[in-house]
């Protein structure tokens, strides 16, 4: 048994909300929570701005956010809806500045005069047909498909992070769904 | 069998996707069918573009490194949160609850001033706050009636005047900041109560107010869509060719700017006059077009240390206190100003306010105190105009180019296209190339095509004066780019006319038509198309760079109180002890892993490198490893960037407040010494190998690769991945010998990316670690002077409201306290206090 595996069987059962309750007097619960749920809202933010630079900052800022807030975490909700609440609040800040648009696509889609230089071609995620075709939909659906789909949230939890019921995740869901078809769909007869 | 509605697809869909049938929540058990779900009743459309989703989710990798060094903040950051907070616990539940909530602030905060601020802590006097001031007891008396019209008037001095106040020595030792915090202001008085109001961005622009708003600035052209305009959210456009306008979605918003970016430009980020002056200059501009129909406030400038030369905020008054979304901007108009002291930019965003009740609020004293007793019950964001407040790297030496053109001369150039279209009938849509209008040979197929993703073209023709004597490219032919947009950095030498660009990667790129005042042996960045002849590498050049530009604001912050409106306390969970620190510290002897290296870039050019050994899961780590490597022997491990190494030395895992876990490293191998990172070109297939599906690519000379990422997929269908059956994709990793997968031999894949483009032109990312800018690191000690307060009413960005959801606090009206101030060195910052009595915030 090494030392990291040693340490992490104290919080490797444990529930996210009963480690997000521990966090604030335990560095290493905090820590159990980060590696749990990183990939989560890093896919969030990458879904949500197409950009994996962007993805990266959007995350750090999440988890230091978090790291703040956690001790006003209330064990009632769960963890994972509220650390993804975090995220969208950090996304809103982010599009603060005026007339910047949730891309829901690629840096390339959205074409920069001056691109930034460090942008190097190759180095981006393909997700630019699906995050093109989700930015075109409305704010909901999209909120829907990114937590539901990418962040693997239950329809419930989702509810919780959008303020709305759970058949209104679930309708939005089905909706966006359909709307992505027919775009994906249209871009594909365009391209023939 | 219950009818199918679409609530009922809804559920079962969602089902579907979750795997469990369990989850179709408004189904009763009676309706699902001892097999399953209905899968005759399933959007099986939907649903196949759903699973295809999850599938996709799961290709998306963070970058370890990236991973790593959030790892470590987050240890620093519950370090200094450890040690700024205080040695007893304060009593009572509330108590504890305010204080976890401001110790959180106290880490960013701790953050930010990490390692200037423990020198004061000992040599500053300690005053003792004085008791806070009581306000008046309001009672809530909510008003749902609707506001009356405001008298359009420009408010005549501000009820709440920020006094100019005599420097005095008081200075405070606050945990709030971690640092010196001094006093200068006088604090205004207030009144005992103000009204909240609820926010509403108003009704959607129509293409007639659009045309009238415009029209007050000068336009007078016709009227186009923005090309991201989207359903609901109208955007229309117009310009004169020497300046623009777009505006919307809500009647009142625009941006109005130059149109084209000037062909050299040099900041100088000096204002060009006296602020009193320019904010005389935004008023007179605004009034003579006839934009200041609401009571305002010039509010005074201030520089977040951007490009723009100076700028003015004219802030909507909502019962005489202006309206702020941050000490840069607010409602109302956002004026800059370039170098002549010319109105050059102005950013209006108007909303509708609602009013909800009248509500008790505290004295700038109170919240004074609050910041100093750190017991805040509201909640408080703290900003400054710096990065980590480290002062913002200087500005003025900055320089873009772009390629010098003129009537006349003979156009072949690559760009992006875009197009604006008409938002009125009979007139044509209106194209650029990244940002010059196109004429000509303007037919409906490029139309099309430039709608598509990525509309890089290759366009020839001749320059030519248009609208406004604005440059434009007459068309006579077209094609989509056969090369690929690229930005590069390296090191530019002059060769006559022309430049040669030698790269990071080694690359040697022409630069042609350098411009002359381009320093010989100096760093360029160059953005362009990469064309490729048998002379070599060259580039058709959008733009030139000697920096990669500069980052706004930074700072940090707790996030505001949300709002509990009826007085009613909440219950609030007790904080936790802190647990005593433990170390653990064993040798670890020829570990094998991967090797990552993130490269920190310091504002005076030293560049240091950070590497990571990651180890997979496996019977030996079960949880695999991620650690930091330490010691004089991981010097030069850039080298073995990617690449599989075995590491020898002590391994510390510190779980506690002390630092994350690292390896203090005494020997580092490469396990493969002659193996490099390799990159593949070819398009991948779904093929059955051991009885699992796999996924293969088959590289342009017909070799066939098993890719490892893929290959412990059960069920692996072409359909579920990100590409396109055929797609010619770049596949990055290692081959290491004698590794295989059936027959075929196996790629340990790094990235996998669709690449259009030529193989030459391909720059991998392993030859591209993670690179961190990191602020300066400063060892002067900082007195943060509080040197205004003033009462505003506080919301945030309307612009970004109407796009998404916020939390319902947010899109109300708020009275705050504004502390403005500065640093020792000049940097501004600000904090801002909640002023609702305590009761009404949760």
């Amino acid at each position: 048994m090494t030392a990291q595996t040693t340490t992490r069987t104290n919080v490797l059962s444990t529930s996210d909300e009963a480690l997000a309750a521990e966090a604030p007097g335990r560095p290493e619960a905090f820590a159990e929570l980060y590696e749990r749920h990183y990939e989560r809202v890093y896919r969030y933010h990458v879904l949500r701005t197409g950009s994996r630079q962007d993805a990266q900052d959007l995350t750090t800022q999440t988890f230091l956010a978090a790291l703040e807030g956690v001790r006003t975490f209330r064990r009632s909700g769960s963890f994972r809806a509220w650390l993804l609440g975090i995220a969208r609040n950090q996304a809103a800040m982010f599009y603060r500045q005026a007339y910047r648009k949730p891309a829901g696509a690629l840096d390339e889609a959205a074409p920069d005069p001056s691109p930034p230089p460090e942008v190097l071609a190759g180095q981006r995620l393909d997700l630019e047909r699906a995050g093109r075709a989700i930015g075109n939909l409305t704010p909901d659906q999209a909120a829907a498909i990114n937590l539901c789909l990418f962040c693997d949230l239950s329809g419930a939890e989702a509810a919780q992070v959008m303020g709305k019921n759970e058949a209104a995740v679930k309708m939005l869901l089905l909706r966006g769904l359909k709307d992505l078809r027919r775009q994906l769909a249209q871009a594909q007869e365009e391209t023939k | 069998m219950t009818p199918t509605t679409p609530q009922h697809q809804a559920d079962w869909l969602y089902a579907a996707l979750k795997g469990d049938p369990s989850e179709a929540g408004r189904l009763q058990p009676a309706e699902i069918p001892a097999a399953g779900l209905p899968e005759a009743e399933l959007p099986a459309a939907e649903l196949e573009l759903g699973r295809s989703l999850q599938a996709l989710a799961q290709t998306v990798r963070p970058d370890p490194a990236a991973k790593a060094e959030l790892r470590r903040r987050l240890a620093l950051a519950q370090q200094a949160a450890a040690r700024a907070a205080p040695p007893a616990r304060p009593a009572g539940r509330a108590a504890l609850a305010q204080a976890g909530r401001f110790l959180g602030w106290i880490a960013m905060a701790a953050l930010l001033l990490l390692g200037m601020s423990w020198a004061f802590q000992n040599v500053l006097p300690q005053v003792t706050p004085a008791a806070p001031a009581s306000a008046t007891p309001v009672t809530p008396t909510p008003t749902g009636a609707p506001r009356p019209d405001e008298t359009r008037t420009p408010a005549p001095d501000g009820p709440t005047p920020i006094p100019t106040a005599a420097p005095t020595a008081a200075v405070y030792t606050s945990r709030v900041i971690d640092n010196a915090l001094g006093l200068e202001a006088q604090f205004p008085s207030a009144p005992a109560g103000v009204q909240l109001y609820r926010r509403s961005p108003g009704e959607l622009i129509s293409v007639e107010q659009a045309r009238r708003l415009a029209g007050r600035l000068g336009f007078t052209g016709p009227v186009y869509r923005l090309p991201d305009d989207q359903p609901g959210a109208p955007h229309y456009y117009l310009t004169d060719g020497v300046m623009e306008i777009d505006l919307g979605p809500y009647a009142g918003w625009f941006h109005y700017r130059r149109a084209h970016t000037p062909a050299v430009l040099a900041v100088d980020s000096t204002p060009p006059l006296p602020a009193e002056q320019l904010s005389v200059r935004a008023e007179d501009f605004l009034q003579q077009a006839g934009l200041l129909d609401f009571p305002y406030q010039v509010q005074p400038p201030h520089q977040p240390g951007n490009a723009r030369v100076a700028q003015t905020l004219v802030s909507e008054l909502q019962d005489g206190l202006p309206v702020v979304f941050s000490l840069y901007d607010g409602t109302g108009y956002w004026v800059s100003f370039d170098e002549q002291g010319q109105v050059n930019e102005v950013v209006a965003k108007h909303a509708v306010y609602q009013p909800v009740g009248e509500f008790p609020i505290i004295s700038a004293q109170a919240a004074w105190d609050k910041l100093l007793r750190q017991d805040l019950a509201s909640g408080a964001e703290f900003r400054s105009s710096g990065s980590l407040g480290v002062p913002l790297p200087d500005v003025n030496g900055y320089r873009m180019w772009q390629p010098a053109r003129t009537p006349g001369r003979p156009a072949d150039v690559h760009g992006f296209i875009t197009v604006y279209p008409a938002a009125e009938a009979g007139v044509p849509p209106r194209l650029t190339l990244d940002g010059t209008p196109l004429s000509g040979q303007v037919d409906q197929a490029l139309v099309e095509q430039a709608a598509r993703p990525n509309p890089y073209f290759h366009v020839w023709g001749r320059f030519e004066s248009g609208l406004g004597g604005e440059l434009q490219i007459n068309v006579a032919g077209y094609e989509v780019s056969t090369s690929a947009y690229t930005s590069l950095g390296g090191t530019i030498t002059r060769q006559g006319d022309d430049g040669l660009l030698r790269t990071v990667d080694g690359r040697e790129v022409r630069i042609p038509g350098l411009p002359a005042d381009v320093p010989d042996d100096s760093t360029l960045y160059a953005s362009g198309a990469l064309l490729e002849s048998p002379d070599g590498l060259s580039m058709d050049w959008s733009n030139l760079a000697n920096d990669l530009g500069f980052g706004g604001g930074g700072g940090g912050g707790i996030g505001l109180a949300g709002l509990n409106l009826d007085g009613q306390p909440t219950p609030t969970p007790e904080a936790q002890p802190a647990e005593a620190t433990s170390s653990q510290i064993q040798r670890l002897d020829g570990v094998e892993g991967r090797l990552y290296v993130t490269m920190h870039r310091y504002t005076d050019g030293v560049m240091t490198a950070e590497a990571f050994l990651n180890v997979d899961p496996s019977p030996d780590w079960p949880d695999g490893l991620y650690v930091r490597l330490e010691g004089p022997a991981v010097a030069g491990s850039e080298a073995y960037y990617q690449l599989p190494v075995k590491v020898w030395g002590r391994y510390e895992l510190q779980d506690g407040a002390n630092g994350a876990p690292a390896l203090q490293v005494e020997r580092m191998q490469p396990v493969y010494p002659d193996l490099q990172p390799q990159v593949w070109f070819g398009s991948v297939s779904v093929k059955p190998v051991g009885g699992r599906s796999v996924l293969v690519l088959t590289a342009e000379d017909g070799q066939a690769y098993v890719i490892n990422g893929y290959a412990q997929q059960d069920g692996l269908s072409l359909n579920q991945l990100p590409w396109q059956p055929g797609e010619r994709l770049a596949v990055e990793g290692l081959a290491i010998p004698g590794e295989q997968a059936g027959a075929y031999p196996l790629i340990r894949d790094f990235y996998i990316n669709p690449y259009p483009g030529k193989p030459q032109a391909y720059r991998p990312t392993f030859l591209s670690p993670n690179v961190i800018s990191e602020p300066a690191a400063s060892t002067e000690l900082k007195l943060a002077t509080i040197k205004t307060a003033q009462l505003v009413y506080w919301t945030t960005d309307p612009a970004a409201a109407g796009m998404m959801d916020q939390p319902a606090d947010d899109v109300y009206l708020q009275p705050v306290w504004l502390f403005w101030g500065t640093y020792n060195n000049g940097q501004e910052f600000y904090i801002v206090v909640q002023a609702l009595a305590d009761e009404y915030l949760k």
